[in-house]
């Protein structure tokens, strides 16, 4: 296997685009100098580049030198004698001094198109100050490093549900950056060490190595979407989805709800602050009149209603696809047998999101004094539960449900059952498979 | 051995089978017959798990069907089922197609390459075999059809009208053939689904007649005939069975077509 070309831009490269960007920034500053009627775009051009390309170079740090975003280099690091430890062939993915030094040059461009248009620009009659902008571009360039790293962790879910959970606390129980800070540090520290856990199993594919040619033969099979109907449908072939531990579900549920609490808080602290006065005055006018408190309360049952319906048909959708009630409505009328209890006990979980979250959203309604945030977060947390419990499991429902497995209709074009062409969605469980 | 204990199935008002009790025995060919739309594929679908019955159990070699997850994945080991029409994939080649279900269920590797080619030879396809099946006509995908489900060296065929679909003279010989040899092994059980009868006379072991979703008569070819007192063609029995006021009907026809 040939090694993958270097992602590192060649030295003539560097120096084509930094004489492309010092000609764009010249170009500019001139326009400010002599056409006044037009500085304005210039001024925004300053500014807004540095983000653009700020944003671009971080998530293009990590794809091209992380092995998990390429399969090519992975593939072939794999026939190397590399091991977690050594350097990259290609180069590192950590932040780097030249990584320090571009992301410095780009919040000094943004900080001199800040300059140029005169430090006018505010929020909410808060001045801006021109660290501040030279700090946001930094600060862009880090997150978008992160959230790219963040996701070259593989199928390390422990580690990925511990930094989700952590990612509020930049903004709760109030936005400080300093603490936004030190909370982003230790996200990353987490990323790290999720990282090294991931690269410490490198290769990733060495089930392969130990499986059998006849295991690797039907993989193959599977991924390259050959099988139809009705071989796909009731032939030997292994499931790939696992069910969740009712544990995974109540931690893993936490995680939206967590967000959603956080997200709601910080609005309503973001309103405080931007309104000021206006915001109390605000809470006093919809105090004064019942009535309006009625109506935003009718406006949130409503919402609530819609999300649980919206949660409960996507829970139905799951267990439909690819198959049919074994009779139809008006069959079970016609015979008296109005319950299937083979068929239709995959909508009891979704009878009981409805219920069980219109019921909540009027008991937490009426519990006072409640946090805005308490509610829909609670609220979510049980609809998530209720939507991520296996129950039936698909694999139970696949193979015992009272069905009827929908198979390729030649005149009906109906593609449900066409095998998938996205193949490398397909994890087959083999017996004796090494992972 | 496939065992059908009660079995009722309903798409809606009316029933598609009515109370089908039936035990094919290991090794055996049964042809399922009967006029179009009495439930003969519906019974076949019920045998193959595309179908759950509202009442009744499928057994298969002692295990339940749709029982537990365990039961069904040892079922579906030992059961290939070709329907009339299956899905092919229009942008392989036959020959990567019928290796792909091969693998699927697990046939060694050395036979596989070996038995696509014969059966590739068998259906008149060793040309075609290598050619993407978009550019396959009618004939030729029911062929390629055919080869898929008998590589599987599936213990239990079901097999839903294997004869219809536009097989030339030649593939309906090669396919009478095959499943006259596979009658005469022991180790394999086809439940085939055939609307005319003089194809399988001489193949089946044993003939099950079905009408409005009942089993009207089911037995050898030699028995069936006991039963209606016909020694003519298979057609004929079928017909004295199915409809025995046939010949009266006809013969009043043809009396006001001729006064006419």
């Amino acid at each position: 296997m040939n090694k993958p070309r270097k992602a590192r831009p060649s030295s003539k490269t560097i120096l084509t685009w930094m004489i492309a960007l010092a000609t764009i920034i010249l170009g500019i500053y001139l326009l400010y100098l002599w056409l006044p009627s037009y500085k304005i775009y210039g001024y925004r051009t300053l500014i807004g580049l540095p983000f653009i390309i700020a944003f671009s170079c971080a998530i293009a740090r990590v794809v091209a030198y992380h092995p998990y975003a390429s399969k090519k280099y992975r593939d072939w690091l794999a026939y190397t004698p590399w091991t977690y430890g050594k350097p990259l062939p290609l180069g590192t993915f950590h932040i780097s001094v030249g990584d320090l030094t571009g992301v410095a040059i780009l919040a000094g461009i943004a900080a001199f198109g800040f300059w140029l248009s005169g430090d006018t620009y505010a929020i909410q009659s808060e001045p801006i100050h021109l660290w501040e902008v030279a700090a946001a571009v930094g600060l862009l360039w880090l997150i978008t490093y992160l959230v790219s790293l963040f996701f070259m962790m593989g199928d390390d879910k422990k580690m990925t549900a511990g930094i989700l959970a952590l990612v509020p606390l930049t903004v709760y129980p109030h936005f400080n950056i300093w603490i936004g800070l030190s909370v982003v540090g230790v996200i990353y520290l987490l990323i790290l060490a999720g990282i090294r856990r991931t690269l410490g199993g490198f290769p990733w594919n060495r089930g392969d190595w130990t499986e059998s040619p006849q295991q690797r033969q039907l993989k193959e099979v599977l991924k390259s979407g050959i099988i139809g109907w009705p071989y796909r449908q009731i032939g030997p072939v292994p499931f790939k989805k696992k069910t969740p531990s009712l544990v995974a579900i109540l931690l893993a549920s936490t995680i939206p709800a967590w967000w959603l609490f956080a997200s709601i808080h910080s609005i309503e602290l973001y309103m405080q602050w931007s309104m000021g006065e206006s915001y109390d005055q605000l809470l006093e006018f919809m105090n004064q009149d019942q009535m309006r408190i009625e109506n935003l309360l009718r406006a949130y049952r409503i919402l609530a209603l819609i999300a649980t319906v919206f949660v409960a048909l996507q829970k139905v959708v799951i267990y439909i696809s690819g198959t049919r009630p074994p009779i139809s409505l008006l069959g079970r009328f016609a015979t008296g047998r109005l319950i299937i209890p083979g068929y239709d006990k995959i909508f009891i979980m979704p009878i009981l999101i409805i219920a069980v979250g219109w019921c909540l959203t009027d008991l937490l309604l009426a519990i006072k004094p409640m946090p805005l945030a308490v509610s829909p977060s609670i609220i979510l947390y049980v609809l998530t539960v209720l939507f991520m419990s296996p129950y039936p499991s698909i694999e139970k429902w696949r193979y015992t449900g009272h069905l009827r497995v929908d198979g390729y209709r030649k005149s009906g074009g109906d593609t449900a059952s066409k095998p998938r062409q996205k193949s490398n969605q397909i994890t087959i469980e083999l017996p004796g498979a090494g992972n | 051995m496939i065992e059908l204990k009660n079995i009722w199935h309903h798409y809606g008002i009316r029933p598609t089978l009515r109370d089908i009790n039936l035990t094919v025995s290991p090794g055996e060919l049964l042809c399922v017959m009967g006029p179009n739309g009495m439930g003969k594929s519906t019974l076949l679908g019920v045998i193959a798990g595309i179908l759950a019955p509202i009442k009744g159990t499928v057994r298969i070699n002692g295990l339940t069907r749709r029982q537990s997850i365990e039961e069904e994945k040892k079922i579906r080991e030992q059961v290939v089922y070709l329907p009339d029409t299956p899905w092919l994939p229009d942008s392989n080649t036959g020959r990567e197609f019928i290796l792909g279900v091969g693998r699927l269920y697990g046939v060694d590797e050395d036979r596989l390459f070996d038995h696509a080619q014969k059966l590739l030879d068998l259906f008149d396809l060793s040309d075609k075999g290598d050619r993407t099946i978009s550019s396959y006509s009618t004939g030729q995908r029911k062929k390629i059809g055919l080869c898929s489900g008998l590589i599987t060296d599936a213990p239990i065929m079901i097999l839903d009208e294997p004869f219809s679909g536009g097989l030339d003279s030649s593939g309906l010989l090669a396919l009478q053939q095959v499943l006259k040899h596979l009658a005469e092994r022991d180790d394999v059980t086809v439940v085939m689904a055939v609307p005319v009868p003089e194809l399988v006379e001489g193949l089946a072991d044993r003939i099950a007649i079905i009408q409005n979703g009942q089993i009207l008569a089911c037995d050898s070819t030699t028995g069936l005939r006991q039963t209606t007192g016909t020694d003519g063609t298979l057609g004929e029995v079928l017909e004295q069975l199915l409809h025995p006021d046939g010949p009266k009907n006809l013969a009043s026809y043809f009396e006001t077509v001729d006064q006419k």
